[in-house]
């Protein structure tokens, strides 16, 4: 059925359009005949005994199909839309339809209908370039003027504009407002424009791309965007210039080569980054799970257990349909619930890999990303300490944990660390190299350290590089004074600082976006309860209403009673007869109590 | 004659279904040849031996209300009924006395079902617009097409699940609403057609042409579509619109203020009612 055949509408009124394929076991298909093939498949048409069905209606059918078929013969023709335009029983309707469906005489060269259980179909695939720190490049030529000598630096998106300098994206940076509204569609990250719906790529930073931008990106620097996940800025506690990872220009869906420099990743985000689906209309909350609210479900979920309902509670912003649902995805999800299952929730971060055909969700990216990588940064990482930084992952962003492991940890303990992180990131990247003359690494590591001392004091107290420099300071401050080698290391210092700024002013503007929200939150409530309270009022008139109703009935039958007493005693005075024209009939039935 | 046109069919039936056969094999004598009496089912394809029948439940007890619909096979054994009404019950967090209230009900309709059986009810091929005008959750479907209720091989479900999925329709508890819906209306269907079929046996003469003016449903006029002088099986472009399906999505705020207002109004039908009964 695979061998491709051709076929010309041969007769008919039509004019012959373009050929288009039906495969080759189907050439018995003659525009003017009926086949023996469709007798036999479709006997109901052809026994003769029904008014309804018979070769001519048949064919007109069949006809009507596949014409419609051919307006668009990329585009595959759906049922539904057959069957409005055609009168007749829709089953007998949907079995001529299958039949020439099975036998390729329509949909044969249409796009097959993705499986919608697998999330969004991802019609277009955004290659991404997967790396630690965007924004901070080390390179060979200075700072101010970013030429375009690597692609690692043209490939990221750009932002800022002033003077024409357009410096890559820090990090951190996601476009809040942008992703404001989540009803109307969002602003592209990139050209500021309206998205309309359905074009725009959703990264995994929350930023929104429209297809244009992305595919323009494509064009431009033979390099798709690159997508960092937002809350782990600078997440090595080395210094922040995190070098490029191996940098291709072709699209390469590898990860970068090494397991990832220290904290990032590793083989997790490559597949996560690969499928970026084409978001929908839906709102951002039904979409997107936090960090938070998987926290809350994982908690509900060993909490209640099978209880479905508590868990929705405990989750307040999910229904029930969508915690089930999310559960059931997440790796060993099903397991977590059934109590006879011995797997905990801690061995979530153990899993490295993630199912590319769900839609892409950040959370299990980060919980295992941002463990995982724990797990490297510390050198000599006893198991109970990646458990704890685990506990607290989901919560913090990437720099509080790790600031948090070097107060727990010594100080020769971190810095080992930092050594660690470093050689990883040198063994990645040429640029690296440069910048930490590896051969000289052990010696100038620390002196390197302390000259980043004083750019990166910078006020960005609890920060994880502030605090390593201040405990790693050493004497050797002035042994080597290789020119060169301190330049660059006085840019990478540079760009570390910038680094610990940007990863605080993107709390601080967390901090905010969470403040807007709650204030719409209460804005529209108080329109909500503005709303109830009028709702209320028309409900008591109601009541009211009710009530004057009640009380009409009540002196209509107070009346009728008073009317049979009238009656009766009238009857017992012995009147004969009573004129009954007043009093209508109705009354008098339904007056007995 | 009938013969050969029995013959005819058995011949040729390769695909042709038991049910079909059998019909034929039936047919009545005073019924033409296509009329025939058969005995009182589902007019929907038969998949191992169950033929699902539409149950309706609401309940309104202690301010808990319990609205459902779904299919239910009725050769299922009646023990059944009652694990199934105890799960709903735990699993909706109701209150227990509901359990003996849903079993009830199912029973009851399961048992008018049965009634049925047994009884002789004419189909003949007639072709019936059946309409969906449904809420289910967020999403809204309003369809209108044609169905043959002769036609035995005909499946809700699978309609319903093309349905969907034609139109991305991410909810996935519509399908089995819709065909819920469906069943809904033949079994109506089915059950006109047993009480044609009596009143035809009481010999009402005035109900003669009961084949035509059957049911009140607006039977497609065949003749004039698919005779040999009809204007043919392919509608009008401008036609298409109205017999296609239209699905709109609500947000939740417009689902809370339908179902506010279909309170009230039940409210006042009910209160109508009892005022109306009392005086």
């Amino acid at each position: 059925m695979s061998e491709g055949g051709e076929m010309a509408p041969n007769g008919g009124a039509e004019p012959s359009r373009e050929l288009y394929t039906i495969p080759f076991s189907s050439s018995w298909f003659q525009w003017n005949e009926i086949h023996e093939t469709e007798k036999q498949a479709l006997p109901e048409f052809f026994e003769g005994v029904s008014t309804t069905k018979n070769p001519r209606i048949y064919k007109d059918y069949r006809d009507f199909i596949i014409n419609k078929y051919r307006e668009d013969t990329s585009k595959r023709l759906t049922f539904t839309e057959v069957r409005k335009a055609l009168i007749g029983d829709v089953s007998l309707l949907r079995k001529l339809f299958l039949f020439l469906e099975n036998w390729g005489l329509i949909n044969f060269s249409a796009a097959h209908k993705p499986n919608k259980k697998e999330g969004q179909p991802v019609e277009t695939r955004v290659l991404v370039e997967e790396g630690p720190p965007v924004g901070l490049r080390v390179l060979s030529a200075p700072m101010p003027a970013l030429p375009p000598q690597g692609k690692p630096l043209e490939e990221k998106k750009l932002i800022g504009g002033e003077n024409g300098l357009k410096l890559p994206p820090l990090t951190s940076y996601s476009d809040i407002y942008g992703e404001w509204d989540p009803r109307t569609g969002s602003l592209c990250g990139f050209c500021g424009d309206r998205c309309l719906a359905r074009q725009y790529i959703k990264m995994e930073d929350g930023l929104k791309v429209c297809l244009k931008c992305s595919k323009s990106k494509d064009g431009d620097k033979d390099e798709a965007t690159e997508v960092k996940t937002a809350p782990e800025p600078a997440p090595a506690p080395a210094p922040g210039p995190a070098p490029t990872p191996a940098p291709t220009p072709a699209p390469e869906p590898e990860p970068a080569p090494a397991p990832a420099p220290a904290p990032k990743p590793a083989p997790a985000p490559a597949p996560a980054l690969l499928s970026v689906p084409i978001s929908t209309p839906t709102p951002v909350p039904s979409l997107a799970w936090t960090d938070s609210e998987m926290l809350l479900l994982l908690e509900g979920v060993l909490k209640h257990g099978d209880d479905w309902d508590l868990i929705a509670q405990h989750v307040r912003t999910r229904n029930k349909t969508e915690c089930i649902a999310r559960l059931i995805q997440l790796p060993f999800g099903e397991h977590i619930v059934s109590p006879t299952n011995g797997k905990s929730v801690s061995r979530l971060p153990v899993i490295q890999s993630k199912p590319v055909e769900i839609e892409v969700s950040k959370e299990p990216v980060q919980i295992n990303g941002e463990v995982g990588g724990l797990e490297r940064t510390s050198e000599e990482p006893p198991s109970k300490k990646s458990r704890i930084a685990s506990y607290g992952s989901t919560t913090d962003s990437l720099i509080k944990q790790v600031a948090i492991l070097s107060t727990i940890s010594g100080p020769h303990i971190t810095a080992a660390a930092a050594d660690a992180a470093i050689i990883e990131l040198c063994n990645e990247s040429d640029h690296a190299k440069v910048v930490f003359d590896k051969s000289k690494f052990d010696a100038e590591t620390k002196s390197n350290l302390s000259n980043l001392e004083p750019p990166s004091d910078l006020g960005a107290e609890g920060e994880q590089p502030t605090i390593l420099l201040q405990e790693t300071e050493t004497p050797s401050n002035e042994s080597e004074e290789k020119f060169t080698t301190t330049a660059y290391r006085i840019r990478a210092s540079v760009a570390t600082a910038i680094g610990a700024t940007a990863a605080r002013a993107k709390l601080l503007a967390d901090h905010e976006e969470r403040e807007i929200e709650n204030l719409m939150a209460t804005i529209i409530e108080a329109q909500m309860r503005k709303l109830q309270v009028k709702m209320k009022h028309f409900a008591e008139l109601e009541a009211m209403m009710d009530q004057e109703y009640d009380l009409l009935q009540q002196q209509k039958r107070y009346l009728v009673r008073e009317w049979v007493s009238l009656l009766r005693q009238a009857f017992d005075t012995g009147v004969p007869r009573w004129k009954e024209n007043a009093v209508p009939k109705p009354s008098i039935i339904r007056s007995t109590p | 004659m009938k013969s050969s046109s029995l013959a005819g069919a058995i011949g040729t039936g390769s695909a042709s279904s038991r049910e079909r056969e059998r019909e034929r094999a039936s047919a009545s004598a005073s019924a033409s040849a296509s009329v025939s009496s058969i005995k009182f089912r589902m007019p929907t394809k038969e998949k191992e031996k169950e033929s699902l029948i539409p149950i309706h439940l609401d309940l309104d007890l202690d301010a808990h209300r319990y609205k459902d619909a779904f299919t239910w096979n009725p050769h299922d054994p009646d023990s059944l009924v009652l694990t199934f009404a105890k799960r709903t019950v735990k699993d909706l967090k109701l209150p227990p006395t509901f359990v003996s209230h849903i079993s009830q009900s199912i029973q009851h309709q399961l048992a008018e079902f049965r009634s049925f059986g047994g009884q002789d009810m004419f189909i003949h091929e007639k072709i019936v617009p059946l309409k969906l005008d449904l809420r289910v959750n967020n999403t809204v479907v309003r369809d209108t097409f044609l169905w043959d209720i002769s036609n035995f091989e005909s499946d809700p479900e699978e309609f319903a699940v093309t349905l969907c999925n034609d139109l991305d329709v991410a909810d996935p508890e519509v399908a089995p609403a819709i065909a819920v819906a469906i069943r809904e209306q033949l079994y109506e269907i089915a059950t006109q057609s047993v009480s044609a079929v009596k009143e035809a046996k009481l010999g009402k003469k005035g109900r003669r042409g009961y084949e035509l003016s059957k049911g009140g449903n607006n039977a497609l006029d065949v003749s004039r579509y698919f005779g040999s002088k009809g204007s043919g099986v392919i509608r009008k472009r401008k036609d298409w619109y109205m017999n296609g399906p239209t699905v709109d999505v609500l947000t939740n705020e417009e689902v809370g203020t339908l179902e506010e207002l279909n309170s009230r109004f039940r409210r006042k039908l009910d209160e109508k009612e009892d005022s109306f009964l009392q005086g």
